[in-house]
């Protein structure tokens, strides 16, 4: 805007400076006339005031010499021709200067030649009287009287013409009184006139003037602001030229500030210097050339090119302009742009390769995707969708219409009504349909889809899979599921069978035992006896050993609902139950607070059961019989033995007794079903009571193992999650 | 107690197990008068019609045509028959089949025993049972009954 203001001017003060003189001019001539006019009618007006003083001159002689000559008649004085000689001089003189002085003015120069003509009267006559005075005679005296007469009238006549002189004199004198008073009066106001047009003149000069010069420093500053600000680096160029006027170098006439932040040199130092020699490969660059070429065809020239300053590569793009006799050069740093278009270069070439490996994921797990524009219409496909459904990529035009025709028929109700329910949901719509291929392959497909906005335009994103070996592999699962269903059914049943069937003969098999005992026992041979205590032992190992196994298969790990055990409630109730055992073997049970734990109850009592029924069955029989249980809290890394550890903490208890003890050989084998390391007639036993505890601690994701010296006792060391 | 005869209900489809129950309770110095009965259906039909309520009936669980477990419910839902004690008396000692019993509204739960001594104790326990006492305290822990 300052440009505009600035240029525009130029030829209006042009203008405004000429019209500026003309009037000037105009004005000093009026007033230098006005000034020559007063000097002439001030002129005038003296010459006027000198001629009324030589007219009374000229008159006074003439009034001297009537004088003189009247005295001289009466006195005869002879030497009145001699005074009158002087004085007729004397008027000569004034009579000269008289008509000098009003040779302009024609009325006296008349009144003049009048005077002068009655001066020569004079003279004739004052020569006769001054002839006829020595004359002495009678006819002289009538001669003087004439001629006295005749001076009379001479003198009259003088009179009446001093008169008319003196009156024309006072006429003239009273008009150019007036011209000068007239020309007094005007002379200063033109004068006044003149100086006040000047002073406007110069007041509205130094007012353009000034505002100007603030305009010019106000656009300064905003250029200099502009150049400073600029994240361009502005500089200037005068050539230097060799003697045959080829351009060998160029100095550096002006560099903005930015030029330290580019080169790290102040633009101080650079500016004076030569091209060359601040930045020398600017001379093979091509940088020069440029500048050579913009000077030589003034077109506008622009280049981009990389300098190492301080081990880093800065891009640089530079403008140059021909102003006036040198090179005007803008220069940008690109080096983030050109960075930019390295990375953007770099995230195409990858984004290039993710699509081919999404493309190869696409075939490997046979999935497909699509993009639907529900707005505009149109689709896009994948290639590996046109190849699930048989086709080859882009075979056909890209829609769901197309892609419709391959839908089973039986499934296009469905597959129409998850493309509805998707454009109305936000949420992800699965739909599962039936495709026959372009082959005739009937294949299951499963389509995931998602409305989304993006950029305020809807559309629907989606993935389909082919299912078809999944959903073979559900059916499998599922018979298998059904298979399974049905063998646990069968053992549920068998359970039952065991549990309830099976035991039921056996009890009765056994009431009647004690029955036959009770009443019919006596009558009984010692032979009778010894079989009939057989048939007992049997009956009563056959009915432990179905119990037995009943828990053992009870114990199942689909049991979830742990429940919050007191483990000392559960050792108590244990301890009750085997109370007649405890007292009648005379056994001691040492025991340290048990912990709280998260189990199944009946296990954890099944648990303690067998252990310590195993410790009052295998009881040294040497020693009284001691049974130590001891808990405590450990951390995983804490526990020796190897299982899989699932929780940080683990409650360590610890079963020991003083009893027979067993091989350490054997100390894995005990917990496996049906192992047995006594004879049967030693110790009544099924071999599965360890098994069992060992199920249950594996249930509750715990671990169990045992050490043992033989003759010394044993220690069962159970670890359950904390 | 001892003036009156004890009125004892036993429902049990297994002909010896109803002669044992017997000859256990003819055994027991306690006076009672017991009526068998071979299924669920009897029992019910009898629990309907008499004018005398039982003061405790002995349940198997495992019978014909109408099953302990279905007598139990009915009579916990009879307005009637809901305050009469029942002991279950079964063979089954799976927890399932305990759990279930207790829940439904059982008051004792014995598994048949396997000698006689034992069958004659448990019976006598049970029926000497304070009652009040042992429903009112009734839980899971002493639910099953042990001799």
């Amino acid at each position: 805007m300052y440009f505009r203001g600035i240029i525009s001017s130029s030829k209006s003060y042009k203008t405004a400076l000429v019209v500026a003189i003309a009037l000037l001019l105009l004005l000093s001539s009026i007033s230098y006339r006005q000034i020559n006019n007063m000097r002439k009618s001030a002129d005038l007006v003296s010459s006027s005031l000198m001629v009324d003083k030589e007219i009374n001159n000229l008159f006074s002689k003439f009034s001297l010499i009537e004088a003189f000559g009247y005295r001289s008649l009466i006195l005869n004085d002879s030497t009145f021709a001699e005074t009158y000689q002087e004085y007729r001089s004397q008027t000569d003189t004034a009579f000269l200067n008289l008509s000098n002085l009003s040779k302009d003015i024609p009325e006296q120069t008349q009144y003049l030649d009048m005077v002068s003509q009655w001066r020569d009267s004079l003279d004739i006559t004052i020569n006769n009287l001054n002839k006829y005075r020595g004359q002495l005679e009678q006819d002289v005296e009538g001669k003087l009287m004439t001629e006295v007469e005749k001076i009379d009238f001479i003198y009259q006549k003088l009179y009446s013409l001093k008169l008319g002189m003196s009156q024309s004199k006072q006429a003239l004198l009273k008009e150019r009184m007036i011209a000068y008073k007239t020309n007094t009066l005007f002379t200063p106001f033109v004068s006044m006139l003149l100086v006040v047009f000047s002073l406007i003149v110069f007041w509205v000069a130094f007012r353009k003037i000034n505002n100007s010069r603030k305009k010019l420093v106000s656009t300064q500053a905003f250029l200099e602001n502009i150049v400073t600000n600029s994240n361009n680096l502005i500089t200037y160029f005068r050539p230097v030229k060799d003697e045959s006027g080829k351009i060998i170098d160029f100095v550096f006439e002006y560099a903005s500030n930015k030029i330290e932040d580019i080169s790290g040199i102040p633009a101080k130092q650079i500016i004076g210097t030569k091209l060359s020699e601040s930045f020398p490969t600017t001379m093979t660059n091509g940088l020069f050339d440029m500048y050579v070429n913009c000077l030589n065809t003034g077109n506008i020239n622009q280049l981009t090119r990389h300098y190492v300053f301080n081990n880093e590569t800065v891009w640089l793009k530079s403008i140059a302009s021909k102003l006036e006799e040198g090179v005007n050069v803008t220069t940008i740093e690109v080096t983030q742009e050109k960075q930019k278009s390295e990375d953007l270069r770099g995230l195409n070439e990858s984004l290039f390769s993710k699509n081919a490996i999404l493309n190869n994921a696409e075939v490997i797990a046979k999935i497909g995707s699509f993009t639907k524009y529900p707005e505009v219409g149109n689709s896009e496909m994948s290639d590996n969708l046109y190849r699930l459904i048989g086709c080859k990529p882009g075979e056909f035009e890209p829609s769901f219409e197309n892609f419709k025709a391959y839908v089973h028929p039986n499934d296009l109700q469905k597959f129409e009504k998850g493309v509805a329910k998707n454009l109305e949901s936000k949420e992800i719509t699965e739909t599962n349909y039936r495709i026959i291929t372009k082959d005739d392959k009937l294949r299951h497909f499963k389509s995931t889809s998602l409305l989304i906005t993006e950029n305020g335009k809807q559309k629907i994103v989606g993935v389909v899979q082919d299912v078809t070996h999944i959903i073979k592999k559900d059916k499998k699962l599922e018979l298998k599921n059904k298979a399974l269903e049905r063998s646990n059914a069968e053992l549920e049943s068998f359970n039952r069978v065991v549990s309830h069937d099976l035991q039921e003969p056996l009890r009765k098999i056994q009431m009647f035992i004690s029955l036959l005992s009770d009443t019919e026992r006596k009558n009984l041979s010692e032979k009778g006896e010894v079989f009939f205590n057989k048939i007992e032992n049997s009956a009563g190992r056959m009915q432990l050993l179905i119990r037995n196994l009943l828990t053992y298969s009870r114990i199942d790990s689909t049991h979830e609902d742990f429940q919050e055990i007191d483990l000392n409630k559960k050792l108590e109730k244990v301890e009750d139950n085997l109370s007649e055992r405890i007292l009648e073997n005379n056994i001691m049970i040492i025991k340290k607070e048990l912990p709280i734990i998260k189990g199944i109850p009946f296990q954890m009592e099944q648990l303690f059961n067998n252990l310590l029924s195993n410790a009052i069955k295998y009881k040294s029989q040497t020693e009284a019989a001691k049974i130590i249980i001891d808990a405590s809290r450990v951390h995983r890394n804490e526990i020796p033995v190897t299982f899989k550890k699932s929780s940080k903490n683990y409650y360590k208890i610890v079963v020991s007794d003083n009893g027979i003890g067993f091989s350490q050989d054997n100390a894995t084998k005990i917990f496996e079903i049906f192992e047995r390391l006594h004879q049967k007639t030693e110790y009544s036993g099924t071999g599965i009571g360890l098994a069992i505890c060992k199920k249950i601690v594996d249930n509750h994701h715990g671990f169990i193992h045992a050490t043992s010296v033989v003759g010394k006792g044993s220690s069962f060391y159970i670890y359950l999650p904390a | 107690m001892s003036l009156t005869n004890l009125n004892v209900l036993l429902a049990d489809d297994d002909e010896d197990d109803r002669w044992l129950f017997e000859q256990a309770l003819n055994d027991l110095k306690i006076k009672t008068k017991l009526l068998l009965f071979k299924n669920g259906k009897e029992l019910m039909e009898h629990l309907q019609k008499a004018n005398h309520q039982p003061h405790i009936v002995f349940l198997d669980l495992n019978m014909p045509i109408k099953n302990g477990m279905e007598c139990l419910i009915e009579m916990r839902k009879d307005v009637n028959l809901k305050g009469i004690p029942v002991a279950i008396y079964s063979t089954s000692s799976s927890e399932e089949d305990i759990e279930n019993t207790f829940v439904k509204g059982a008051n004792v739960y014995i598994n048949k025993p396997n000698n006689f001594e034992a069958l004659k104790k448990v019976v006598d326990k049970v029926l000497q049972l304070n009652w009040q006492y042992h429903t009112s305290n009734l839980n899971r822990e002493n639910f099953l009954f042990r001799i």
